[in-house]
Order: structure tokens, then C-alpha cells, then sequence
């Protein structure tokens, strides 16, 4: 027997992320971090060019590819743990009135029908809030399901995605035998998981 | 900002309220999300970010219209202080389960108390709350742990 105070305690301190979220949370953090107050040195500033220097030489730069090689990943990872709806309806009104924490006007894509969407939850993609909606999968007889997300376009932060609304087909990535595709639409970045 | 030590620590936290991992890192990342939209940082990063998970989770039981956080009347019954909590004992294996049965609301007293350490009057201002509900919240916690105590010990004597 213990004091509760002690037990509460062992309870909790033994949990802990796990790697996966902890890298997650890390990188995340990590581009973040505050510019302390600046004093012009020039020994410092040496050095400061020289990693500079050396991780544009010797890490893979964020390029649009990995940009997007990151992004299909996040979202394979998100669509394989089938995390709980949070609403599930097909009513776009129902769905905007649910998403009150996101920056953007939710729409529907073009190249899903509303009537064969499940629902929806919040997600986020490369740590910007977005909108993940399930579909059931038109084909085989709705067996499988079809993850699409929304987001807030920003090429500095995704690369260069191909647009819909100019006529462009999205761009797909193979990965974890699914088909990822990107695609901006009506100013959003679109981004589905389906069974290949 | 935050190192593996915060980040657990918050997660934990985050844990408290939610009482189901999935959720906590949810919410975490939630809370995480909102932390890189602030500028300039705050100055007690890992406070700060405690804050805003206790907020969004507040928000997201508003949302899916969950009372967790629910009132407590006005003559309560409440511990004198917090060291009446300290004399209570259970076994590590059931805590899991008197975690339970506890609220929100009661499982987040708990958490600033054992977990982190404050003391009613800390736990308070963390939350925003008079001490007296402070105190109430752990008077039910003792009584919850007595009761269960009891409980599985009439279980145990019926076998």
C-alpha cells in the first residue's frame, strides 16, 4: 500500500509518448525556435555560416518532393489508425458548423460525392489544423474507405501542389500500399488516402 | 521550448483530463499547434502550454456538450486541507481503476496535487477556482478512494 499521493504519481509518470509522437512533437517544436536578441559577432556569425553551410550540403533540403514525401507519409500514418469520427454526417452545413477551430471554409471536392461521405474529424497536416472526412469508398461495395483532408494552402509551406481549378491532375504517391494524392482546390491543399 | 521531460510531463497532464492515451496526444498536439501560433513566446513556455491544453480541452467538452467540469454546491463538504489527503493509502494496482471513478474535473485536482506538486492554494489559481472548490474536490477524492477501499474489501470478504 501506498499514499495516494505516491501511487497517483507512479501511475502517471509512467506514462509516456511514444516515439513516434515524441519525434512528432519534437520536429514540430523544433522549427520553431525563438530567435534570441541578436549582438553582431563575428566569430559567431562565422560559425553560424559555417552549419548553415553544412546542413544545406549534407541534409536533405526541404524540397517540394520531400515536402510532399512528408506530407504522404503523415497522412498514411493518420488514415491507418482510423481514429474516431468526431461528426458524422454528410451535410456540408453540419460539418462547418462542427469546425470552428479551423482557418478556412471547409468545401467539397469535386472529385468526391457528398452522399458517400461518413464524417469528419480535426487532424492537422505538417502541424497546420485541418479537416480529415472519411468516405466510403464507392467500389467494393463501400468495403473500403477513402480519407480526405483539408487544408489551408501555403506554397512556402507544401511546395508547389498542382491546381484543380487550372485543369491539373494531383500529383500521387505511392506509399504503404496506398495511393496519396495532392491537389490544391479552390484554394485549399487536398490531400486523399485510398487502397491503390 | 519544451524538451522530452515537458512534453511527457504535459502529456501526462493532458492524460489527467482525458483519462484515455489517444485523446491526451491529441490533445497535446492540439495544445502544441495553438503554443507556435503565440508571439512573442511566453516567458514559462511549459505553464503557458498547460494552459491552453486545459482550455481546448474545456472547449472540445463544450463543443460535444460533455459537462465534466460540473459545479460544485455551495456547502460542499470540503478537506480542511490538503495534507487530510495525504494519510490516505491504496494499493498501486487499483489506482488505475479509483482514477476511474473519479470526474475530470477531480482526476485534474488529483494530477496538480500528486503529479505536480501544487498546493490547494497553487491548484486554485491554476484552475481558476476558489480554494474552498479545491478542497471540496478533494474531500470527494478521499471519499471516493475510502469508499472504493471499502468496497473491494466487502468484495473480497464475500468470497
Amino acid at each position: 500500500m501506498k499514499s495516494i499521493k505516491d501511487a497517483t504519481k507512479s501511475y502517471y509518470q509512467q506514462a509516456s509518448l511514444n516515439d513516434d509522437a515524441m519525434d512528432r512533437f519534437s520536429s514540430m517544436l523544433e522549427e520553431e525556435k525563438p530567435k534570441a536578441g541578436f549582438q553582431f559577432r563575428p566569430q559567431l556569425v562565422a560559425a553560424c555560416l559555417l552549419v548553415v553551410v553544412s546542413l544545406a550540403i549534407f541534409l536533405v533540403p526541404s524540397s517540394p518532393q520531400t515536402v510532399e514525401m512528408a506530407i504522404a507519409k503523415e497522412v498514411v500514418k493518420n488514415h491507418i489508425k482510423m481514429k474516431p469520427l468526431e461528426i458524422e454526417s454528410n451535410d456540408l452545413g453540419a460539418l462547418r458548423k462542427y469546425f470552428t477551430q479551423l482557418d478556412f471554409f471547409l468545401i467539397q471536392s469535386q472529385r468526391y460525392d457528398i452522399g458517400n461521405m461518413l464524417g469528419a474529424r480535426y487532424c492537422s497536416i505538417q502541424g497546420v489544423t485541418a479537416a480529415q472526412m472519411r468516405y466510403q469508398s464507392p467500389i467494393d461495395d463501400g468495403a473500403n474507405v477513402i480519407s480526405v483532408y483539408e487544408v489551408e494552402y501555403d506554397p512556402q509551406l507544401f511546395g508547389d501542389i498542382p491546381s484543380l481549378d487550372q485543369g491539373l491532375a494531383p500529383k500521387e504517391i505511392i506509399l504503404n500500399g496506398l495511393s496519396v494524392k495532392l491537389w490544391v482546390e479552390k484554394g485549399l491543399l487536398m490531400v486523399s488516402v485510398a487502397e491503390v | 521550448m519544451l524538451d522530452k521531460s515537458q512534453l511527457n510531463g504535459l502529456y501526462q497532464y493532458s492524460l489527467s483530463l482525458t483519462a484515455e492515451a489517444m485523446a491526451a496526444e491529441d490533445l497535446l498536439q492540439s495544445a502544441i499547434e495553438r503554443l507556435l501560433k503565440v508571439k512573442p513566446r511566453p516567458n514559462n513556455v511549459f505553464a503557458y502550454t498547460r494552459k491552453i491544453i486545459r482550455n481546448q480541452f474545456i472547449d472540445d467538452c463544450r463543443r460535444k456538450q460533455i459537462i465534466d467540469f460540473e459545479p460544485l454546491d455551495d456547502h460542499a463538504p470540503m478537506l480542511l486541507d490538503e495534507q487530510d489527503l495525504e494519510k490516505v493509502v491504496i494499493d498501486q494496482a487499483l489506482v488505475e481503476q479509483l482514477l476511474s471513478q473519479l470526474g475530470n474535473a477531480e482526476r485534474e485536482v488529483l494530477f496538480l496535487w500528486a503529479v505536480a506538486g501544487f498546493t490547494a492554494n497553487e491548484i486554485a489559481k491554476e484552475i481558476d477556482a476558489p480554494r474552498g472548490t479545491v478542497l471540496a474536490r478533494l474531500y470527494r477524492i478521499k471519499q471516493k478512494c475510502q469508499g472504493y477501499e471499502q468496497q473491494l474489501q466487502q468484495n473480497g470478504g464475500g468470497n
